[in-house]
């Protein structure tokens, strides 16, 4: 029997989600999309370039397979089992063990648990037991691992880019040391991170070469929290910010959750202070003060949009407000900053925050400069949250040279060795104003770096392989100072050096470190009564160490607990006896007032990259194919403009949209001038143009590497010492175009309300206001009712399978587990940390810029990111683009929608659709609830793909574990991917990224569909150990083993909430719970309680194992009623009255 | 023979559409031929021996192809490699009475069972017979730390994760899947291990269950502890919650 599900339409009044401009204005492109289920490229060859080429790969195809037939009958070729000649300790084969160590970042570190099969790292997740971490990871850190695994690492000692060794460096190193007597001319370059023994082994250094100098640079280092905080503090006071203990925050410029990091866990505790288990529950309050849309942004309750040049008047409008003593800045008469409301929002926050006096706080982006911090300082000591939300920390304070006086020193010749231990590229990501490459040539460069294809590499005399901080033996303070440790899983993969390694060279003139670093490690046992040289880098740590812990009444216990927990309990910086001091505020009346950004003298802002962070990332498949959180783009960098913008740039309308082509646009400063591709983001201020940092490295010899190669623009050349973060540039159309993969419009879904939000107050008034929304306003009643009304099955409602007593049992029929996940959206904020989380558990592969233009990107759960417009602002009878057909692109509601954020991977449908489809039953359900997709089974007919609501499928059109799909070739003069060479193809599955994969999920081939599959591997895992062991230990205890001996449920059962799923542990924000449904204490139970729980699709009745809890926002009603004034008074009055139009019924109590 | 190569099916993505312009060819030849006064033309008189020869192959393909994919050869079965040392399980498990577990240590905590390491066998052989030519490889990987290279006779495909622990745990014996190796003076593949003959198990558990201290006693007949299979099979399957899975899921992943 055929049903037809009649799909509800959205109901008419709330908001409208929207994933791009094109959906929003319905644009032809955009139905054929939808209409199409797919992508054009997504399901099927796209054209005729594609099919030429697999006609002519079936051809090889066949030729390959004919020859390959006659081997295939031979016998098989002999495997072998190499056991250990010894046994490591602790090692099981087929177990992975888990270690804890650290990832040195700039400013701090992340706590780190690395599973290790074998003695291979395959996955990464955080440490909870390291007190700045909940055990989530951010996505670099998550994507960390496959640096080490990068095919494009340093490897070769190189002197003068010819290749040499590692014996020949010592020796060199060795002579070059001796000749430097005191030190003179030697300038030793150092990352922004904080280790320890780094410090200690420079500071030795600077005692036996006391004219030697030592400099500390990353490109992103926060120069200005820093001074700022100095100018407020005194000397080395570091703020460690508790957002948890917030109930307001207000966020100045600074992407606390994203891109900011002003500690490693400030998202964690940000959703700590978000609590929405119950109405009741009283949740924080985010306002932000921003320019473009950063994740936090998202999260925000309140969002105002003004060019990051203004924060500084903002932030001194707020002191004002707040009461700081504050003289005006600059003389200006009035606050100017680019927003009409800017003026009543600061004030209305502002007596928010008063209310909440000891329990709010202000925190300001790394791109500012000094005076906002210094006025942020005042703000806090005003608003009493020093000491309570903001704990200040006295941290070492060391002299370092910036990037600057290297570069004078250079130029004087004051440096000419200069020992760069370092993961940055000075040579490209310098400030342009120094002209650092060309200072650089003039020196003797001894580069140690995993990266040494960059422009600092290839100008270096010696370039030395660095060793990955997972090779490596080390220490490093986090934010909060406490003791970390770096300790490494597997021996340098391309026998490189640490940078503890050099500095143990440096200090060491007997023949004993270098004779270590030389020893090439033995298999062969110790001689009896021999230890082991555990070399110089663990030595010195440890002597470290010994410092660190002179408290520890035993050494060796705390060295072992700090080993094995990843961090030495207590060591957290003391507290800083500092106050506040208000001196500095009176230097800001001489700032002069810098005007709002106008369409002639726009204003450029450079961020850290989402996907390459300063550039280093860029050979990182898995960062570079991760969306960005926002744009949506992929593989590259580009300028992010509003609506209005676009227009007044005369942007032509196609290019609002990203289908394939952009609009180029130019940018030119006095440094220089870029060409970069737009994207319109709604929501962005205007007249400001967001750019990432870090892309643009060049190509082939001259470029980072296969992944990075020729990817995105660099506009590290805009960037100047004075102006790091944003500058007033001249912005012009070209006439030139160029490709972007975004998957903004990627897997849409018809505009049905997928994603569903509330505000406190509609939360408060009805506590089931969720199932009013979209599809399931259809269905009147409680909750229950509404629950019936889908209980309808496409299925029968048993199984073929009999039970002990010949009854049929259920098709779910296990009554141990039964699996489900639930997903709070008022915790996403859409930072796609899970997804890369789920590549590396899952061996998803990339599939490169090309393949994501078609629409094949194989993650297994993908960001939704919804821009939020009030559709009563849309269908009001003023408001011309419904009512009489004005363009949607001039419409004002489109400078201020909501972002909204949700990751859909497969929701695990009890009455699953893709399975009735399935002509071979490769994908089936199992007894516990889960959808599985047998691969082995898959014959690829793709039925299940376009069977699937909610297009969470993705299909392996080409072999992307096995073939390079980033290599373009030239056959012929007809240029192709690699892939389109099929079995001929260039293969990329080498031994050095086979040691990434976990051994325990199948690495996929062509032809066959893949999901989600609740990360099954755990579950199964877990599965065999609770039965095995819980079986043993019965029989133990009972002393009995016979066929006697009773087992219980409970004994086999697997432990509540143990099995945790890669996304769920990689969520910083804890936004998702994965749990036992039998299992009355698991946490996914109560979550599922929650009366914000709802269901996708739920009208279809697949019983989806997968929910969501609706985001609530809490905006500040006095601030929300002004805002609305405000607008009334700019002449649209009439425009926002209550009930104007359609009754609306469960938001007529909402101030409006 | 222009636009021949049409014939061809074009793959798709993953899907075979075969192309129908091969269909019209011959039928239009067909036609064309009925039509005409010369019936058969030239070529016709050797494609009697083309048609033979090409059923040759095909009826080839198909018999190498049924040889190999369907029979033992292609499940190991009476695989039995030579080995670099010439261990015997006759004499450490049967004769010296070994348990299992001595050298497959972990078989009870992890998915693998281990093969023993080099320095497991030279716990006992640096006093038993330590200059025997027979164990010269394991003294010499012992004395350089290089891995021993045991030939691998037990294969799970790639797409299959079998579960050692779980299977001893639960009262399923060595002997059940790898045939009484005690017996056994170089060790050959006994039992064929393909996806029928484990869910055939699975389906029917009661017919391997032994009591968990019996699992590494190969030799185990519940007649000699005067019971019978079927009498402490059912028993325990339902005692233990032995519930074999027999979803995909629990083996392909």
């Amino acid at each position: 029997m055929k049903r037809v599900v009649i799909h509800p339409e959205a109901p008419a009044t709330g908001k409208r989600y929207w994933r791009s401009l094109s959906e929003l204005e319905g644009s032809a492109e955009f139905q054929t999309k939808l209409e199409r289920e797919f992508q054009p490229g997504q399901a099927e060859m796209q054209d005729d370039e594609e099919r030429d080429a697999s006609r002519r790969s079936f051809l090889k195809l066949m030729g390959a397979s004919t020859a390959l037939a006659g081997l295939a009958a031979c016998r098989r070729p002999e495997a072998y089992i190499k056991p250990y000649a010894k046994s490591p300790e602790w090692i099981i084969p087929g177990k992975p063990l888990y270690y804890a160590t650290s990832m040195p970042r700039q400013g701090g570190s992340t706590p780190i648990v690395v599973t290790s099969f074998e003695g291979r790292p395959t996955h990464l997740a955080g440490n909870p037991l390291h007190p700045e971490s909940n055990g989530s990871l951010d996505v670099y850190a998550q994507a960390s691992i496959l640096g080490l695994y990068d095919p494009d690492r340093a490897k070769d000692f190189t002197q003068g880019g010819k290749k040499s060794s590692k014996e020949a460096f010592i020796k060199a190193f060795g002579e070059k040391k001796a000749a430097l007597g005191t030190g003179k001319g030697l300038g030793i370059l150092v990352d922004d991170n904080n280790s320890p023994t780094r410090a200690r082994l420079l500071d030795e250094t600077l005692k036996k070469f006391p004219e030697a100098k030592i400099y500390q640079y990353e490109a992103l280092a926060p120069s200005g929290v820093r001074s700022g905080n100095e100018q407020a503090f005194g000397k080395g006071v570091r703020p460690v910010y508790h957002l948890e203990k917030a109930e307001r925050v207000l966020s100045l410029d600074c992407d606390f959750m994203g891109l900011d990091r002003i500690g490693n866990n400030a998202t964690s505790e940000f959703m700590k202070g978000r609590k929405a288990e119950q109405v009741t529950d009283s949740m924080n309050r985010l306002y932000m003060v921003e320019a473009r849309y950063s994740v936090t942004g998202g999260m925000a309750d309140h969002r105002l949009r003004v060019a990051p040049s203004q924060i500084l008047k903002v932030a001194m409008e707020l002191a004002k407000n707040l009461g700081v003593a504050i003289t005006k800045f600059g003389g200006a008469t009035s606050l100017e900053v680019g927003h009409p409301n800017a003026e009543v929002w600061i004030g209305e926050a502002a007596k928010d925050l008063q209310a909440s006096k000891g329990k709010a706080v202000v925190v300001a982006g790394d791109g500012q400069p000094a005076e906002v911090h210094l006025v942020v300082a005042a703000i806090n000591n005003a608003l009493g949250a020093i000491g309570t939300v903001v704990e200040l920390k006295q941290a070492e304070s060391r002299a370092a040279g910036t990037i600057a006086e290297l570069g004078e020193a250079l130029n004087k010749k004051e440096v000419t060795t200069l020992l760069a231990i370092t993961e940055a590229d000075p040579a490209f990501d310098a400030p342009a104003d120094l002209k650092f490459a060309e200072k650089l040539k003039g020196a003797e460069l001894i580069l140690v770096s995993t990266r040494h294809r960059t422009a600092t590499g290839r100008l270096a005399a010696w370039a030395v392989p660095g060793t990955h901080f997972l090779e490596q033996w080390g220490d490093v303070r986090a934010t909060d100072g406490t003791y970390s440790i770096v300790q490494p899983m597997i021996l340098p993969l391309h026998g490189g050096l640490s940078d503890l390694d050099i500095l143990n060279l440096m200090l060491d003139d007997t023949p004993a470190t270098s004779t270590a670093l030389l020893t090439p490690v033995s298999l062969a046992p110790a001689a009896p009564g021999v230890a082991e040289d555990p070399g110089p880098a663990f030595k010195a740590v440890r002597a470290t160490f010994d410092i660190a812990a002179a408290a520890a009444p035993n050494k060796n216990d705390a060295w072992n607990f700090t080993l094995r927990d990843g961090f030495l309990k207590g060591s957290a910086y003391p507290a800083a006896t500092a106050a506040f001091d208000a001196a500095g505020l009176a230097k800001l009346s001489t700032i002069p007032s810098l005007a709002a950004p106008t369409l002639e003298k726009m204003e450029l802002q450079l961020t850290p990259c989402s996907k390459v962070y300063d550039g280093r990332y860029i050979n990182n498949g898995w960062l570079q194919e991760a969306p960005d959180p926002v744009s949506k783009v992929t593989w590259d960098n580009c300028a992010m403009i509003s609506v209005k913008t676009a227009r007044a740039l005369q942007v032509d309308r196609k290019y609002f949209t990203i289908l394939d082509d952009a609009a180029v646009i130019s940018v030119t400063t006095p440094a220089g001038a870029v060409e970069l591709p737009i994207v319109v983001v709604p929501g962005q201020a205007d007249n400001v143009i967001t750019v990432s940092l870090g892309y643009g490295q060049g190509r082939g010899a001259e470029g980072p590497g296969l992944v990075g190669d020729g990817t995105g623009t660099n506009v590290f050349g805009l960037r100047t010492t004075a102006q790091p973060y944003f500058a007033s540039v001249k912005a012009a159309l070209t006439d030139k175009t160029t490709t972007l993969a975004l998957t903004q419009e990627h897997s849409s879904m018809h505009g049905r309300a997928l994603v569903r939000e509330g505000t406190t107050e509609d939360w408060n008034e009805n506590h089931d206001f969720v199932l009013e929304m979209g599809s399931d306003a259809h269905v009147h009643g409680t909750r229950e009712e509404k629950k019936a009304a889908n209980e309808y099955s496409f299925y029968k409602p048993v199984g073929t399978k009999q039970d002990a007593q010949g009854n049929a049992e259920l098709h779910l029929n296990d009554k141990l587990h039964q699996w489900a996940m639930v997903i709070d959206l008022n915790r996403c904020i859409g930072c796609s940390s899970c997804l890369v989380a789920c590549q590396s558990e899952n061996n998803i592969p990339i599939v490169g810029k090309e393949q994501v233009i078609r629409g094949r990107e194989m993650h297994w759960i993908r960001m939704d990111r919804y821009f939020a417009t009030d559709l009563d602002e849309e269908i009001n009878p003023e408001n011309k683009f419904m009512g009489t057909g004005k363009d949607v692109w001039e419409e004002d509601f489109l400078d201020e929608p909501e972002m909204v954020v949700q990751p859909v991977g497969c929701q695990q449908c009890e009455s699953a659709p893709c399975e009735t489809v399935c002509p071979v039953n490769a994908t089936v359900h199992s007894p516990d609830g889960l959808n599985v997709m047998v691969y082995n089974r898959c014959i690829g007919t793709r039925y299940c793909a376009n069977n699937c609501p909610f297009k969470a499928r993705r299909f392996n059109f080409f072999d992307y574990n096995k073939r390079n799909p980033l290599v373009t070739k030239n056959t012929l003069g007809f240029e192709h991917n690699n892939l389109y060479d099929g079995p001929i193809g260039e293969r990329w599955d080498t031994e050095l990224s086979k040691l990434q994969k976990n051994p325990n999920v199948s690495v996929r081939m062509r032809g066959v569909m893949e999901k989600c599959t609740y990360c099954l591997q755990r579950i199964e895992g877990s599965r065999a150990e609770a039965r095995a062991r819980g079986r043993k230990k019965a029989a133990l205890e009972a002393g009995q083993y016979d066929e006697n001996l009773v087992i219980t449920d409970d004994q086999i059962r697997i432990k509540t909430d143990s099995v945790k799923v890669a996304c769920q542990q990689a969520c910083p924000a804890d936004a998702i719970m994965f749990g036992n449904l039998l299992d009355e204490k698991s946490q996914v139970n109560v979550w599922k309680k929650n009366s914000r729980n709802y269901e996708l699709l739920s009208y279809l009745a697949i019983k989806t194992r997968t929910s969501y809890l609706a985001r609530i926002k809490n905006p500040n009603p006095a601030l929300l009623a002004k805002v609305k004034y405000e607008k009334d008074k700019a002449g649209n009055a009439s425009k926002y009255h209550v009930g104007h139009h359609q009754p609306h019924a469960h938001k007529e109590g909402e101030v409006h | 023979m222009g636009g021949f190569h049409r014939g061809f099916p074009v793959q798709t993505g993953g899907v075979i559409f075969l192309d129908f312009s091969l269909v019209k060819f011959f039928t239009s030849t067909y036609y064309r031929l009925l039509a005409m006064a010369n019936i058969f033309p030239r070529w016709t008189n050797s494609f009697p021996l083309q048609l033979v020869i090409a059923l040759l192959f095909i009826g080839g393909g198909v018999t190498a192809g049924v040889t190999y994919y369907f029979t033992q050869k292609y499940t190991r079965e009476g695989y039995q490699p030579n080995q670099p040392v010439p261990f015997s399980h006759v004499i450490h498990a049967k004769q010296l009475g070994m348990d299992c577990r001595y050298c497959h240590s972990f078989v009870e905590e992890s998915g693998h069972a281990n093969v023993p390491t080099s320095s497991t066998c030279w716990n006992c052989h640096q006093h038993v017979k330590s200059n025997s030519p027979n164990i010269a490889a394991i003294k010499e990987s012992v004395e350089t730390g290089k891995p021993m290279e045991w030939v691998k006779v037990h294969k799970t495909p790639d797409y299959a994760y079998f579960n050692h622990s779980v299977h001893v745990s639960s009262g399923v014996s060595c002997v059940s899947c790898h045939g009484d190796i005690t017996e056994m003076p170089v060790v050959y593949h006994k039992e064929n291990q393909s996806m029928g003959w484990c869910l055939e198990c699975h389906r029917n558990s009661e017919t391997s269950l032994r009591p968990l201290d019996q699992i590494t006693n190969l030799k185990y007949k519940p007649e000699d502890h005067g019971k019978t299979q079927s009498s402490i099979g059912q028993k325990i399957k339902e005692n233990w919650k032995i519930d074999p899975p027999e979803n995909c899921a629990s083996c392909h992943r």
